[in-house]
């Protein structure tokens, strides 16, 4: 069935003024593994709301079945046989798995619900898809992997018939993935129809069978994927040929910066969530830090750039102990911080690009003379970092808000790389900007390396990990579980093994960490 | 890019360089004011024995800067009603869209201004009062008690504000009830201690003999001077530069805007929260006592005044921009001004009228869906212009 589901002429253009999707074409068959390509910003995400009910279309239809359908909202999408599994999963950690899938068809007996029945919906599911997932195991205490089959079960239960799944291998190690494939595939063969959107274009080669590229809101193409190669999806996705390495120099570390020393964090139900960790990031060196999210690093990262406190041990930041600074002391002392959420810490949406830009630098004497702000030094200096950061915008009094995510991003990056730092904590620096940023936050990253600044790096991107650290970390289960000094010789799939906890370093070499 | 830039600004059409949210904005509130003063004459003609007269005064009346009554003693200056009216929205809009620029939605103006004006009378009372023989000149009555009254009023808001940071406790739940503590420590003050005159027993003693910051009949004219006006402007231009040209002003909107990027990128955002407060709690004392100063020459304060709502009022209207409380002040004291004079003559409909016309406004400029689809269609317009004149530089760039 080759019109199966058809988005036909979509355009969507969102309040601040982004053209999203500019009529785009989109069709998928039935029993196929579909993938959508396209670079961040693209305008895959909006086209997938809009199948899910989540935005409407602006212009154009959507046809499934051959019939025009109107989704104003997730449960009409559900209605029309429609599942999506989002990249931030959306569960009830304190429910179990069976009443986690039930939601929304909850099993009544009588009034009250019926846990027994639920939990045979969710085995027998379970079982006819080949999932292997324990109904009444609590949310909380799975791994990643776990919960991402228990949110395609959840959409499998309602009756989906055409799937969506949205980066789910973002948070996966390489062993999770392959599992995960398995499945698709067996849900492909039993007729479930999968649009998969991945800017992993060795997994999208491997699983899929056909492609569409979309680039720049548009639609550029489909494709049946043996027919081309990743290099072409690649090209045709970014237009020419992106460089994934980083060329750089071989580091040359100097003294201390950051020290962390027998750092234990208890979070506030009690859990220890970091157990015990040592490390030193020095001068003109990026440190890496890798982990299966949820494995302490969240709670780590915001121990030292003071967005929480910490129970015991101690973080010293140019050799001062910061556990009783504020944010501006710590910033003062030399800390600069890429936030993990752009649009929760990292910028004010409703201010301007000068604001954002400016706002860690008021205090400082040159943009401001103890009275009143120096409005000309300002413009003058953020006019300039808007220019050498490449931040595509009307002017520097646009609002942030206006921009793309990709620009947010560069106006972030702008304003901590120009900041009075030492450490600059880089924490998914490039997550959901385009490759085009992406590369360009890279490279301003080795610049700041080479400019003897401390640079301590969290990604979930393995690739981006492993391209830029000069020495890495991997934390499992709050602590750290392997320290590579030298990363030139470690594979992916190894990599893989230390950030699942399946193999382990010894004592000796993980205390290699922490540098005299 | 530089291409780019200036295609940008030529696209611009009857209101030059505004984009298009605040293209969107003045239309929403036009029409809001249109759809209030619609209202307002719809009930004038319901309600009014004349109507084309009671129009003409709601809508010409504050103009009249001379009544001729007035000299004969009779009725009041209608030019004069207007700036009266205008004056405490101007402090109350300050110190209102301070607090709310930083997301402190404290609502204790109203005993702010209270606690002000009984201060300030107090103090009046002590320098000049006929209590006992106190014969301090006017002026240095009058800059006394606007100095205790911005103490005064700061004190109060300062308790909400400490009480939230030391146990958590919801400003807006606090600085209400605070309001009725106010009111009553006033009337306790009033009627139980030595502040009341023992002659009347209703008002507290009087100060002057003249009421301090109003010149009647200023120059020789039948012109007033109202000195309450020029400090209520001086605070409103003060509030302004505080807010959008100092360092603190920035970090009081990046706390506003967004209270976690403040904490991130180093405000300390529990001292801003404590400080925007103690500063629209001076300025609701300094109104307090300008009002009293003003129109009185004794205190009798035993409601409340109503005015720390016409902050919050204020605040939305100018959109937490001082800058804009002027025109907005001028507006709102303007159609109050009309409706008093109206409601004076025979047969015209109760002043109450201009609430409605307010409440009538606020809600549409609260409404947030209000309009959505002309600016869906307006963005989505924009939108499709800037793509064409991309395309056209991007073709000219490759020419």
């Amino acid at each position: 069935m080759e019109n199966y589901l058809v988005m036909e002429n979509v355009t969507k253009i969102y309040n601040n003024g982004i053209i999203a999707n500019d009529k785009v074409n989109f069709s998928a068959r039935k029993g196929e593994i579909h993938a959508i390509c396209g670079e961040n910003g693209a305008g895959k995400t909006t086209l997938m709301k809009m199948l899910f009910g989540i935005e409407q279309p602006d212009e154009g239809r959507i046809i499934i079945k051959g019939k025009e359908m109107h989704l104003n909202s997730p449960t009409d999408a559900i209605k029309a046989g429609i599942g999506m599994v989002h990249q931030h999963f959306m569960q009830v950690p304190t429910l179990t798995v069976a009443e986690n899938v039930t939601l929304g068809v909850e099993p009544t007996n009588g009034i009250v619900f019926d846990m027994d029945k639920a939990v045979r919906m969710t085995t027998e599911c379970c079982e006819k898809y080949g999932f292997d997932i324990n109904p009444k195991a609590h949310i909380q205490d799975l791994s990643v992997g776990v919960k991402q089959k228990v949110e395609i079960v959840k959409a499998l239960v309602k009756g989906c018939e055409i799937l969506i799944l949205d980066e789910p291998t973002a948070v996966l190690t390489p062993q999770e993935t392959k599992e995960l494939f398995v499945q698709l595939k067996n849900l492909r063969d039993s007729g479930c129809t999968i649009i998969f959107i991945s800017h992993k274009l060795n997994e999208v080669k491997e699983l899929c069978d056909r492609v569409t590229v979309i680039k720049k809101g548009k639609t550029i193409g489909v494709w049946n994927i043996k027919d081309v190669t990743e290099a072409d999806i690649s090209r045709y996705m970014v237009g020419v040929d992106v460089d994934l390495n980083i060329p750089k120099e071989p580091a040359n570390p100097k003294e201390n910066v950051l020290v962390v020393n027998d750092l234990t964090i208890y979070n506030e139900a009690g859990k220890k969530k970091v157990d015990d960790v040592s490390f030193s990031v020095r001068r003109g060196e990026i440190v890496g830090i890798a982990g299966v999210e949820g494995n302490g690093q969240r709670e780590m990262i915001d121990a030292i750039t003071g967005l929480a406190k910490y129970s015991y041990g101690s973080i010293k930041l140019m050799g001062k102990e910061v556990k009783d600074m504020d944010i501006g002391e710590l910033r003062k002392t030399g800390l600069a911080h890429i936030p993990e959420d752009r649009n929760i810490y990292g910028c004010a949406r409703s201010m301007s690009i000068r604001d954002n830009i400016i706002a860690d630098k008021i205090a400082d004497p040159k943009y401001n003379n103890g009275l009143f702000i120096n409005e000309k030094a300002i413009k003058e200096d953020t006019d300039k970092w808007v220019d050498e950061f490449l931040v595509l915008c009307d002017s520097g009094e646009q609002l942030v808000g206006m921009l793309s995510g990709g620009n947010v991003q560069k106006v972030v990056v702008a304003r901590e790389f120009t900041s009075y730092s030492e450490l600059v904590v880089c924490d998914q620096p490039t997550r959901g900007i385009d490759v085009g940023a992406a590369e360009f936050v890279r490279e301003r990253m080795v610049e700041m390396r080479d400019a003897g600044k401390a640079i301590l790096l969290i990604s979930a991107d393995l690739a981006e990990i492993m391209s830029l650290s000069d020495s890495l970390i991997v934390m499992h289960s709050g602590k750290i579980n392997a320290y590579f000094p030298d990363i030139k010789k470690l594979t992916e799939e190894d990599l893989g093994f230390y950030m699942l906890g399946v193999k382990h370093m010894s004592e000796e070499e993980i205390r290699g960490a922490l540098h005299e | 890019m530089s291409e780019n830039k200036k295609t940008m600004k030529s696209i611009t059409g009857l209101f030059g360089g505004m984009d298009v949210e605040a293209r969107f904005g003045l239309m929403r509130m036009a029409v809001a004011i249109a759809i209030g003063l619609g209202t307002a004459v719809v009930l004038i003609i319901i309600g009014a024995k004349n109507p084309l007269e009671s129009l003409k005064y709601f809508f010409l009346g504050p103009l009249q800067i001379f009544n001729p009554n007035v000299a004969k003693g009779i009725g009041w200056n209608y030019f004069d009603q207007w700036i009266q009216f205008m004056i405490p929205l101007l402090f109350t809009g300050t110190a209102v869209s301070i607090m709310f620029s930083a997301n402190k939605f404290n609502l204790g103006l109203e005993g702010a201004i209270m606690c002000g004006g009984l201060a300030c009378a107090w103090v009046c009372c002590l320098l000049d009062g006929d209590i006992e023989a106190a014969n301090a000149s006017p002026a240095l009555c009058a800059i006394c008690g606007l100095g205790v009254s911005i103490i005064a009023g700061a004190v109060i808001t300062l308790i909400p504000a400490l009480l939230e940071k030391k146990w958590g406790a919801s400003i807006m739940v606090t600085s209400l009830m605070l309001n009725y503590i106010s009111l009553y420590i006033s009337r306790y003050c009033l009627f139980s201690t030595s502040l009341r005159d023992t002659r009347t027993s209703k008002y507290s003693w009087q100060w002057t003999q003249d009421v301090v910051l109003t010149f009647r009949k200023f120059m020789g004219t039948r012109f007033t001077l109202r000195i309450g006006l020029f400090i209520g402007i001086i605070v409103v231009l003060v509030g302004w530069a505080f807010l959008f040209k100092t360092k603190w002003g920035f970090k009081i909107r990046q706390l506003g805007q967004n209270p976690n990027f403040a904490k991130y990128v180093g405000v300390g955002i529990i001292s801003t929260g404590v400080i925007v407060q103690i500063i629209g709690g001076a300025i609701g004392g300094l109104c307090g006592a300008t009002v009293i100063l003003g129109n009185y020459n004794y205190y009798y304060g035993v409601e409340l005044t109503g005015y720390g709502w016409d902050g919050v009022t204020m605040a939305i209207f100018a959109g937490n921009n001082p800058k804009r409380l002027i025109p907005a002040a001028a507006f709102i004291a303007y159609i109050r001004a009309g409706a008093s004079i109206m409601a004076t003559q025979p047969g015209g409909p109760i002043n109450e009228l201009t609430k409605i016309v307010e409440g009538v406004i606020v809600l549409f400029l609260l409404a947030e869906r209000f309009l959505a689809k002309t600016h869906r269609k307006m963005i989505i317009e924009e939108a499709k212009k800037k793509q064409a004149l991309r395309l056209e530089a991007g073709k000219e760039a490759a020419e």
